[in-house]
């Protein structure tokens, strides 16, 4: 399989910039880069759900061209994607998965040929070293088995089969379940099947990848031999060269003069994929959460947001150790914090002025009733405090990714907390918001405002924090400070595998 | 930015109204000293309070995100539950009385749908469908499946049959209750809460608004209207049949429906509500008085209630991303919730 100089250009940003990649039979090719970097959107690509640029080169498999945005043909030229979250439904039986989207084995009056189908699925899970009774449900299975019954989805017609995609698959599997893995990997390349393999962990890399390829910024920055690239290669390739641009000193000393007073303090929290992180965030500074997809860094804010359940350990306020935290219970405390999902930021339906005011409603409540006139006067000022570019009475939908963002922190930084939790506050939005929206947290914070900016920007970290927490493995596994704080620093911390650490 | 984009353009917000106006204009030049008389018309708004009173306590669910499906249910409950307290009494308790400990029973039916919905996590649909057939059917034990006739004070029935300056008092219960229904939902903390609530429950929560207190909430007042209307039903017939209010459900949600296309579009809203109200009644009667077949009135509300959906999706149809993906650790997000 092979695509050359493929280009794909959204809106206003290029994702993917003249990529070449190509998989043999047989072999692993490995494809990594930061979040942002193109992947996924070259696995869209691939996969026909997105259409690239005009100008791009051929897409062939064996030879032959596929075109581009044809899920079906890029189907029947045998290749498959097997996504992160497998696409199981767990509700159904192991046999109901296999077979799903396709056609059953019928005889007389449309009538299921039961037996037959159990051997065909027998079959297939054979592919993948699975002995399993077909009418097993998939929600009983072990995280390994439901990968390997979404490889044998993807195997089942196994001489169509050419190269199978796998996207992150080792995240939701436990450490000691990677191996499995890896055989599962190597049986199929033995019978001649081609892996792109995509992950952040470049341990499982070095073992298992023929080839690499890195992207950053869309473009193909380094591709070749596993053997020509090592961690600390590949690590500089991801970062890029990036020195760090101007950061506003300003917002960084002030940020250092405060600091005494633990606004947030986690004890050993166990919660979605935290394992016992401790840390403590205090008045006036500006803390910058990294950490790699899947190693728990957006769990800080969900369990503050009550999404994440605590397993075990301390979640303290304030000084208020509060066990199942969630929005209402932290408001009174002064805590804030703003999630990532773009559609729970806000209310599209409501208005701005609606979404800005919603946090808290008591400032403009006279006896029973809300001083809707106070309240219009409130949300023009906020609008043109924060330059929002819409009208206050606009629903908060019509407006652009940045300024919904922005309408997001202005609800936020109009309570005036003492803490702000901030889960990508930054993502989607263009540069000239992003600097925007930086500036008021920077702001805020001067005033002694705490900030936990979760990010998987690390301009955004390096630009305002004053300390940076990278998560690795659940646990908080470094501190960076001062001159520290950059991409590469934070980068290489990110990717630092725990096993180097033991040798 | 264009006015347009503000806000809905004149025919979207006032389209019902224009359409009211248009039809009564219709049925009194070709219907001439039949419909445009005092007698016919004060008829017709009179037949609206009781449904237009189950119909206003349903907005709050309705404007929550969660469906209320028993509010027939609770409403047959509270003619029954009336009519027996003075039956079986002899007709000796006190008015007051009896209608404070209907009402109370009312409240109770829709703790138990808020209870279903908010602790067990119920879908709100399949909950109050449930509820609504055992209310029935404690309503046929109370009632012993027969009409309750007996003992009935002559004092009860004038709460549903007095006039004021000739305007039937069930009219001014309707006026008073949508006065306070407009004030909740428009000029309150909790209104705004509801409409947060139904337009984006997770995102509503995690701003801080507390969910489900405000569905638990809105459970309780549309089970309370429901029996307000079931006991003003009960005053003005003067008995109690085990079956009545299931027939109010429908054109609840029809005028509920047909309502949130109008003055505010997109939102359940009382004056929209009363304009849908008087919408499918003067419909009707003026259907009626031209002698149209029995079947008419409830393929003509099924139809109102149909039409309605469809136009209040495809004015919401690019802001339905309020909802929280299946993946999401949220809690149910609002259950079969329209709009």
């Amino acid at each position: 399989m092979s695509v050359a100089g493929v280009s794909k250009t959204f809106v206003s940003t290029r994702a993917l910039d003249r990529v070449d990649f190509d998989v043999r039979a047989g072999e692993v090719h490995a494809l990594i880069g930061h979040n942002g970097s193109g992947k996924s959107t070259l696995v869209k690509v691939l996969a026909g759900f997105h259409k690239p640029d005009a100008d791009s080169g051929a897409f062939k498999v064996e030879g032959k061209e596929i075109p581009y945005g044809d899920p079906e043909a890029v189907h029947r030229a045998g290749l498959r994607f097997i996504h992160q979250e497998l696409g199981l439904l767990d509700e159904l039986s192991l046999l109901e998965n296999l077979r799903l989207g396709d056609r059953y084995l019928t005889g007389r009056g449309w009538r299921v040929r039961w037996g037959a189908e159990r051997r065909r699925a027998a079959a297939a899970l054979a592919i993948v070293g699975l002995d399993l009774d077909p009418d097993v449900k998939v929600a009983d299975l072990t995280p390994i088995e439901r990968t390997q019954v979404a490889v044998a989805r993807a195997m089942q017609d196994e001489k169509a089969v050419r190269l199978v995609l796998l996207d992150e698959p080792t995240a939701t599997l436990p450490s000691s379940e990677v191996t499995k893995l890896f055989e599962l990997i190597r049986r199929m390349t033995a019978r001649g099947v081609g892996i792109a393999y995509i992950s952040h962990r470049l341990e499982e890399i070095e073992e298992i990848a023929d080839r690499v390829t890195v992207l950053r910024e869309g473009r193909v920055v380094g591709t070749g031999p596993r053997a020509e690239f090592d961690n600390a290669r590949l690590v500089s390739l991801i970062v890029g060269s990036h020195a760090g641009e101007a950061v506003p000193a300003t917002a960084r000393e002030a940020t250092r003069i405060h600091g005494e007073g633990s606004l947030l303090d986690f004890q050993g929290v166990t919660a979605g994929e935290l394992r016992a992180a401790d840390f403590v965030i205090r008045t006036g500074e500006i803390v910058g959460v990294a950490g790699l997809a899947g190693s728990g860094v957006h769990d800080i804010p969900g369990v503050l947001l009550g999404r994440v359940p605590v397993e075990s350990g301390h979640v303290v306020v304030a000084g208020r150790v509060i066990d199942d935290p969630d929005p209402a219970k932290l408001r009174p405390l002064g805590a804030a914090v703003l999630p990532s999902p773009r559609h729970l930021k806000g209310i599209p339906e409501l208005s701005i002025r609606e979404n800005v005011t919603l946090a808290d409603l008591r400032p403009l409540t006279r006896g029973w009733s809300l001083d809707l006139r106070r309240e219009r006067r409130e949300a023009a000022d906020i609008v043109k405090r924060f330059d929002v570019k819409g009208q206050p009475e606009q629903k908060l939908a019509e407006l652009s990714g940045g300024n919904q963002q922005k309408v997001a922190v202005a609800k936020w930084l109009r309570i005036e907390p003492d803490l702000l939790v901030l889960d990508e506050p930054t993502q989607g939005v263009d540069v000239g918001a992003k600097a925007e929206i930086l500036d008021l947290v920077a702001t805020a914070a001067a005033d002694g405002l705490a900030v936990v900016l979760c990010s998987s920007d690390l301009d955004d970290l390096e630009a305002v924090c004053s300390r940076v927490l990278v998560i690795r493995g659940g646990r908080v596994a470094t501190e960076l400070t001062g001159e520290r704080i950059n991409r590469k620093t934070i980068t290489e911390e990110c990717y630092r595998s725990e096993k180097a650490r033991v040798s | 930015m264009s006015d347009r984009k503000r806000s809905a353009s004149f025919f979207e917000r006032y389209g019902g109204v224009v359409l009211l106006a248009g039809m009564i204009v219709l049925f009194a030049v070709t219907l001439p000293g039949k419909f445009l008389t005092y007698d016919n018309l004060i008829g017709v708004v009179s037949n609206q309070t009781i449904g237009g009173i189950v119909a206003l306590g349903l907005l709050l669910p309705l404007a929550a995100g969660v469906f209320d499906i028993s509010i027939g249910g609770v409403m047959t409950l509270a003619v029954v539950v009336v009519t027996w307290l003075f039956q079986t009494t002899g007709g000796d308790m006190p008015i007051p009385v009896a209608i404070l400990i209907t009402l109370l029973a009312g409240l109770c039916a829709g703790g138990i749908n808020a209870g279903l919905v908010v602790i067990a996590k119920v879908d709100p649909f399949i909950a109050t469908i449930g509820t609504s057939s055992v209310f029935l059917g404690l309503s046929e034990v109370i009632a012993n499946g027969e009409t309750i006739a007996k003992n009935i004070p002559h004092a009860f029935t004038t709460i549903g049959r007095a006039e004021i300056f000739e305007v039937p008092i069930t009219t001014v219960y309707l006026i008073v209750l949508a006065l306070i229904v407009w004030y909740v939902l428009d000029h309150t903390p909790f209104g705004r809460n509801l409409y947060a609530t139904g337009a984006g429950r997770e995102a509503a929560r995690l701003s801080g608004v507390p969910t489900s207190k405000v569905i638990f909430i809105t459970f309780l007042v549309s089970a309370l209207f429901a029996t307000i209307a079931g006991v003003v039903y009960g005053a003005r017939l003067g008995s109690g049949p085990p079956n009545t209010g299931a027939s109010y459900l429908l054109p609840a949600y029809a005028s509920a429906f047909l309502g949130s296309t109008m003055i505010k579009p997109g939102r359940f809203n009382v004056p929209g509500l009363i304009v849908a109200l008087f919408i499918v009644a003067v419909g009707i009667n003026g259907l009626q008085l031209y002698g149209i077949p029995f079947w008419v009135v409830d393929t003509y509300q099924g139809l109102v209630l149909i039409i309605a959906v469809v136009l209040a999706k495809t004015k919401t149809r690019n802001a339905k991303k309020g909802k929280a993906p299946a993946s999401d650790a949220a809690p149910p997000a609002a259950e079969g919730a329209p709009a």
